[in-house]
């Protein structure tokens, strides 16, 4: 067996568990009575210890296991979270989680703790209380049985004894991390007393989807029973050995096996799968490739209505849109998964900066398309680093504003229409205004003539790419450095930005996203004789233009629409477009994205399709209105309009 | 260059001009596609193609040397690769893909109507001047200079 391919996966759940760690920490940190948290970290490391050891990393399972020692410690001495012993405990999880990638990339034998297992068994020590051990075995056993034995007896069997060998019964702990490696290891030491026949399920199967831990097989070794049972448990997390187990009874666990539907399999574990991303993303791309096709065909079928072409093609079009539907589905991810690293950074940035900041997360169940998800980890990082830094104030500060010392900083996931809305909301200064506008003025980003700069003017200023990355106005105001960054990265998803500040109250970023990237549903516009694509989850309405009554407001056209005065937008003198009659009567689309609206003019509307959104190289001087570009059915390339560009 | 080195050019024209490029910066040849057009892009650009299912942007490199754009549906389309970047070049008919020792190409030397900084050398072929293009210094201006490489993204302010 190649314990290599397990690598990915001992390096996806360890960086779970550590995750898990630093969450742990920080409850801790907050309430230092609480024993769930320790409790929770406890298991935590004791499964990355665990696995370190299945996989054979050495070094690292040491860590652990000297981290899992001094939680073991305080658990047991019930001491309060010192800080010493947190911060000691955070510098742990960040090694583990270098040894973790270093062991996963090959190299545990490279890993260097430096002192930290010294201060860690130095810290142990400390943490207990003086009649250590007694205490630490009983703590130990209430909530977890020690790791390496089992002290589980091995039932009495029947002799089933004329055939060569004898039958092993072995059980994983269920519960135990990387089941299908800790079998392959279990079996493994079978292998070394002696001849192993019959394994069942077959060892292939230890890997497959509802395998629970059980197997048999038969092994013809010179040695006793308790040799076997010790051998097999040195593999670790073992539940039990039977030697000369029954062999009927072993037909029950015949059960895993790639044709077994996973309801039926009885592991709690049976019902998820670990999927790699990339196959994923080639299934989706795949389904992107197909949609374009269905979307020929159902074109081709339209030449001859009625006929079977027509009926198929429904058929097939049915089809394609559950399969996408499946896919975008298997996609998606809850955001906790970003957000998890959250608090971690922010309570060490907190604490660098001398601020007392309380950080609450919300809506961590909202899912987003995992391509999304991944690229949004930074910007949210720098948006929250920026309220940390320059929105939320110093204790003092605050008290003699009259607010409460500790600055309350929410991140929030919220599912709104067909997009998901992430805030980042602070109770800091605010955004100083005016020293933003003078800044801009003096830049000449805004005209002399401006007064006032409105939350849309706000952000469009600080959007410029670096703006303010000089000077003070960074520090006494915050938030210009690389807001510019943050929009392009949630532009470039078709999502858009919000920023909404009060002087004294705070700052609210945000950031609304499509629930998927790769596919779009879009209305296809034709201004003159070109064609442009407006994503539908943005389009409110579309009414008549030339019929709606019309007014001005400061100097600009707008519509009045259910006494609502929606700015217009001729997308043909936007776009630059000539050529091709101005019909009549022409729609207009009533854009939407946030609180903020236009009517886009168009010459006619061509109808709604799914589109599979493509990147494309921008030339300088690109009109920054657009999202994206697609293939159309017929094959030829059409721009995606970014609505946040166009209201 | 050493003299025993050979470099493969590809030699088409652009207007009245005979052109060549590295071949090893041309990934292919095309026939002219249907374009779309990037409102806002520079005069140079003429738009967006489908090159089997992959958006290219395509630039008319009529424009780029000041010659007299071709009708549409005429010339070739080549595909050259920018830095990490692959942009379409709308040329005229492409006369020939041939070695040349290194030796034969001069460095730099201009010729009358094309702005020396964007030639790299002048070479002879059957007893007629072609200049090879200095690609990068023709179409990496071009390009918006996108930190991080967001293909998507469209905007440049």
């Amino acid at each position: 067996m190649d314990l290599n391919k397990y690598a990915a996966l001992f390096l996806a759940e360890s960086r779970e568990h550590l995750t898990t760690c630093n969450r742990l920490l920080l409850d801790w940190e907050r309430e230092p009575g609480s024993t769930e948290a320790v409790a929770g970290l406890f298991r935590a490391i004791h499964s990355l210890k665990g696995m370190a050891a299945t996989m054979g990393y050495g070094r690292l399972a040491d860590l652990a296991h000297r981290t899992e020692h001094l939680l073991d410690a305080v658990r047991a001495g019930r001491a309060p979270a010192g800080a010493g012993v947190v911060d000691l405990l955070l510098k742990a999880i960040d090694a583990l989680e270098r040894g973790v990638d270093e062991a996963a990339a090959g190299a545990d034998g490279g890993f260097d703790p430096g002192d930290l297992p010294a201060a860690l068994e130095a810290a142990a020590a400390a943490a207990a209380p003086t009649p250590a051990k007694g205490a630490v075995r009983k703590g130990k056993k209430a909530a977890e049985p020690p790791a390496p034995v089992s002290a589980a007896a091995p039932l009495p069997m029947p002799d089933f004894g004329e055939e060569a060998g004898r039958v092993v019964r072995v059980e994983i702990r269920p519960d135990a991390p990387l089941l299908g490696a800790r079998a392959h290891l279990a079996l493994r030491r079978a292998e070394q007393l002696g001849k192993v026949t019959g394994v069942m399920p077959p060892a292939a199967n230890f890997d497959v989807q509802g395998f629970d831990g059980r197997f048999t097989f038969r092994l013809d070794a010179p040695v006793g029973e308790s040799q076997i049972i010790a051998a097999i448990e040195a593999a670790g997390e073992i539940a039990s050995v039977a030697v000369d187990a029954d062999t009927v009874q072993t037909a029950e666990w015949r059960i895993p096996s790639a044709a077994v539907p996973a309801a039926a399999a009885p592991s709690a574990r049976s019902g998820q799968i670990r999927v790699d991303r990339r196959r994923l993303d080639a299934l989706m791309s795949q389904v992107g490739e197909l949609v374009v096709a269905r979307n020929r065909l159902l074109e081709l079928a339209q030449l001859d209505p009625g006929g079977e072409l027509e009926a198929l093609g429904a058929r097939i079009s049915r089809l394609v849109s559950d399969l996408q539907a499946e896919i975008i589905e298997a996609r998606m991810t809850p955001v906790w998964q970003v957000f998890d690293r959250f608090p971690r950074a922010v309570r060490d940035l907190a604490r660098h900066l001398g601020k007392q900041i309380r950080f609450e997360m919300e809506g961590e169940g909202i899912e987003l398309d995992r391509a999304i998800l991944d690229e949004l980890g930074d910007p949210l990082l720098h948006l929250l680093r920026n309220a940390v830094d320059h929105g939320l104030e110093p204790p003092d500060e605050r008290q003699r504003h009259g607010k409460p010392p500790e600055g309350r900083l929410v991140l929030s996931a919220a599912r709104e229409h067909s997009s998901v809305a992430i805030r980042i909301q602070d109770d800091g200064r605010g955004i100083d205004r005016r020293a933003i506008l003078a800044k801009a003025k003096r830049e000449g980003v805004v005209g002399p003539e401006v007064e006032i700069l409105t939350d849309d003017l706000l952000l469009k200023v600080l959007g410029r790419p670096g703006f303010s990355t000089a000077e003070r106005v960074s520090s006494v105001s915050g938030r210009g450095v690389g807001i510019d960054v943050v929009l392009t990265k949630v532009r470039a998803h078709g999502g858009a930005v919000e920023i909404a500040s009060t002087p004294g109250q705070g700052t609210t970023f945000t950031l609304r996203l499509p629930l998927t990237l790769a596919i779009l549903r879009v209305l296809t516009a034709r201004v003159g004789t070109e064609r442009y694509l407006l994503p539908l989850s943005y389009v409110a309405e579309t009414v008549e233009f030339d019929v709606q009554p019309r007014t001005d407001v400061k100097g600009r056209e707008a519509i009045v629409l259910r006494e609502r005065v929606i700015p217009i937008v001729h997308l043909r003198a936007l776009l630059g477009v000539d050529g091709g009659e101005v019909p009549p009567r022409r729609p207009g689309l009533v854009l939407e994205v946030g609180d903020r609206r236009s009517a886009v003019v168009v010459d006619s509307l061509m109808g709604q399709q799914e589109v599979v959104v493509e990147p494309f190289d921008a030339p300088k001087g690109t009109a920054p209105l657009f999202s994206g570009a697609t293939i159309l059915a017929d094959g030829t390339p059409a721009l995606i309009l970014d609505a946040a560009a166009l209201v | 260059m050493a003299d025993s080195q050979a470099v493969r050019v590809v030699v088409f024209q652009v207007g009245n001009l005979a052109c060549g490029m590295l071949a090893s910066r041309a990934r292919e040849i095309l026939a002219p596609l249907p374009t779309t057009r990037i409102p806002g892009a520079p005069d140079t650009v003429i738009g967006l193609v489908n090159v089997r299912g992959t958006l290219l942007t395509v630039v008319d490199a009529h424009r780029l040397l000041d010659r007299a754009p071709l009708p549409e549906h005429e010339g070739a389309l080549l595909v050259v690769d920018v830095g990490t970047r692959r942009l379409g070049l709308a040329v005229g008919r492409v006369d020939d893909l041939f070695e040349i020792p290194a030796g034969q190409l001069e460095a730099r030397e201009a010729l009358p109507g094309v702005d020396v900084r964007l030639v790299k050398a002048v070479g002879r072929r059957d007893g007629r001047h072609f200049v090879v293009l200095d690609t990068e210094a023709l179409l990496a201006p071009l390009l918006s200079a996108a930190a991080g490489g967001d293909r998507f993204n469209s905007r440049t302010s």
